[in-house]
């Protein structure tokens, strides 16, 4: 195994997304999580892959739907602002059931807000966040160790179950240094008999959203609902819970730490 | 016999919805024969836009991805990456090209991605019911220009491919017709060439098509033809802008 390094946890992001497989990249630079495109840019055209800054967030998750749907293990990351602007997106990826990674760095809001960390985007993450009462799988890391092992879960999740990943992270988890282990993952090809690779040999294969007929749409979201109730099933909870416990205390991400020494505390 | 017509393989047996002198079908049928003569039917993958466009899976005989409204440049730049030896295309109208889409258009442009963009222009958004769109010319009624268009209030029709061929990234763009036979030929070769730059690169090609809309220009298709040659093509000139002249 090899030894730890100190990197920033938008940086270990980058290298765990990488390590898990991913090779396309479309992001637009906001703050605080540059670190990570910045990183993924020197990255990914050494293996083969591709790194596009594109002209909006916007522009960044409908490639990322292209990549996805074309076949490839893909990701975007932003932050609050602009992911607000990918939740179209994101609610395209989910109706066509997509494996994608959107990791969100997330700053203080509503707005502009400001560069600070702040858990404002949870109900956004949780809720689904765009139109047609979807939900997406949402990871939340602790520290810089687990934004380096995520992508991979979330990879593996997002494909076993066709429909995005999120990675909620924040402000702080993003830009402070802890030692990371760079672990190599057993990452296999992901299944693809959905993709669109042209039609050579085999019936032509369509990715959509659209359906227009009352019982096809109705179909499609008891289809997509009993998926979700599945995903629950793969949880992914750290507990300590002493058998004489009277108070249960639940946090994620950076506030996760500062609620654990608290208790310690105690 | 000699056959020396038939449907193109590219082309779906299936009938069309479209309204009776509509041209999304005649432009269907011009890329399914481009996919045929350079017989690349097997690597193609199109993006189908938001619009009276969006069903073009159900009459191509081809891979298929829905976008977002305006955003099937981005969608086939993501495809175009990762399958860089297929044949990517989009596929939209005006609305979803020159409006709600500008930026994804104009920046796939601008990186030259080697795609194709089909660009179907009939001054007015079909599938919602006949509003303004950004094509839509001086003094035209629409359902949201009930007193017909006026530049002072509404602003200017946007010449897409005049402005795209501004771009470096591009390599080929022009603006053909459909309405008459003479016009279909014309068009038949410059989809193909559009295509067979694709392949070549570098740089996106772009082929805007004007097409008639008689059900929400509230014409007959006869009619809406000849509003097509009166007031459309001098606003919107036919012309290869940019590329090899001699495809038009």
């Amino acid at each position: 195994m090899a030894d730890k390094v100190l990197l920033n946890g938008n940086t270990a992001l980058a290298y765990g997304a990488v390590a898990a497989g991913c090779r396309y990249y479309f992001g637009y630079p906001i703050t605080p999580q540059n670190e990570i495109s910045e990183t993924l840019v020197r990255l990914l055209p050494e293996l083969g892959g591709t790194f596009i800054q594109a002209e909006s967030e916007l522009a960044a998750i409908n490639m990322l739907l292209g990549a996805a749907a074309a076949g490839a293990r893909a990701m975007t990351s932003s932050s609050s602002p602009g992911i607000s602007l990918m939740q179209e997106g994101i609610s395209y990826l989910a109706g066509a059931e997509l494996p994608a990674l959107i990791v969100n760095m997330s700053r203080v809001g509503p707005g502009l807000g400001g560069i600070a960390a702040s858990q404002g985007d949870y109900k956004q993450a949780v809720w689904g966040g765009g139109h047609g009462d979807y939900y997406t799988i949402v990871l939340a890391p602790f520290s810089v160790q687990e934004l380096y092992d995520l992508p991979f879960t979330a990879f593996q999740m997002a494909e076993k179950y066709r429909t995005p990943a999120l990675i909620l992270g924040d402000a702080i988890l993003g830009q402070m240094k802890e030692p990371v282990q760079l672990k190599q993952f057993n990452w296999e090809k992901q299944k693809t008999d959905f993709s669109l690779t042209g039609a050579a040999g085999r019936s032509p294969r369509l990715v959509k959203s659209l359906y227009l007929e009352d019982k096809e749409m109705e179909k499609h979201n008891r289809h997509l609902e009993s998926k979700y109730n599945k995903m629950k099933e793969d949880t992914l909870i750290d507990m300590d819970l002493p058998d004489d416990a009277e108070l249960l205390v639940v946090a994620f991400g950076s506030c996760a730490r500062l609620v654990r020494t608290a208790l310690d505390w105690a | 016999m000699q056959k020396v017509f038939s449907r193109p393989s590219s082309l779906k047996e299936t009938p069309m919805h479209f309204c009776p002198g509509c041209h999304h079908g005649l432009v269907h049928r011009l890329i399914a024969e481009a996919l045929d003569y350079l017989k690349v039917r097997e690597k193609t993958i199109g993006v189908a836009g938001v619009g009276c466009g969006v069903f073009l899976y159900d009459y191509l005989e081809i891979d298929v991805c829905e976008a977002p409204h305006g955003r099937a440049p981005a969608v086939a730049t993501g495809i175009k990456r990762v399958h860089p030896h297929s044949v990517v295309f989009s596929y939209q109208g005006d609305g979803d090209l020159a409006a709600i889409g500008t930026a994804e258009i104009v920046h796939a442009a601008n990186r030259g991605e080697k795609i194709t963009v089909i660009f179907v222009n009939n001054g007015v958004y079909g599938m919602t019911g006949g509003q303004m769109a950004p094509t839509t010319l001086e003094g035209q009624y629409t359902t949201t220009t009930p007193t017909g268009r006026h530049y002072a209030r509404e602003g200017y029709p946007i010449r897409m491919a005049e402005l795209l061929s501004t771009l470096q990234g591009v390599s080929f763009a022009a603006r053909v017709s459909c309405h008459s036979a003479a016009h279909v030929r014309k068009a038949r070769k410059v989809v193909r060439q559009a295509f067979q730059m694709q392949r070549q690169g570098p740089g996106l090609t772009f082929v805007e098509f004007l097409s008639c809309c008689p059900t929400n220009w509230k014409l007959t298709p006869q009619e809406a033809v000849r509003k097509l040659e009166k007031d459309y093509i001098p606003y919107f000139p036919l012309a290869v802008f940019k590329g090899p002249r001699d495809s038009a």
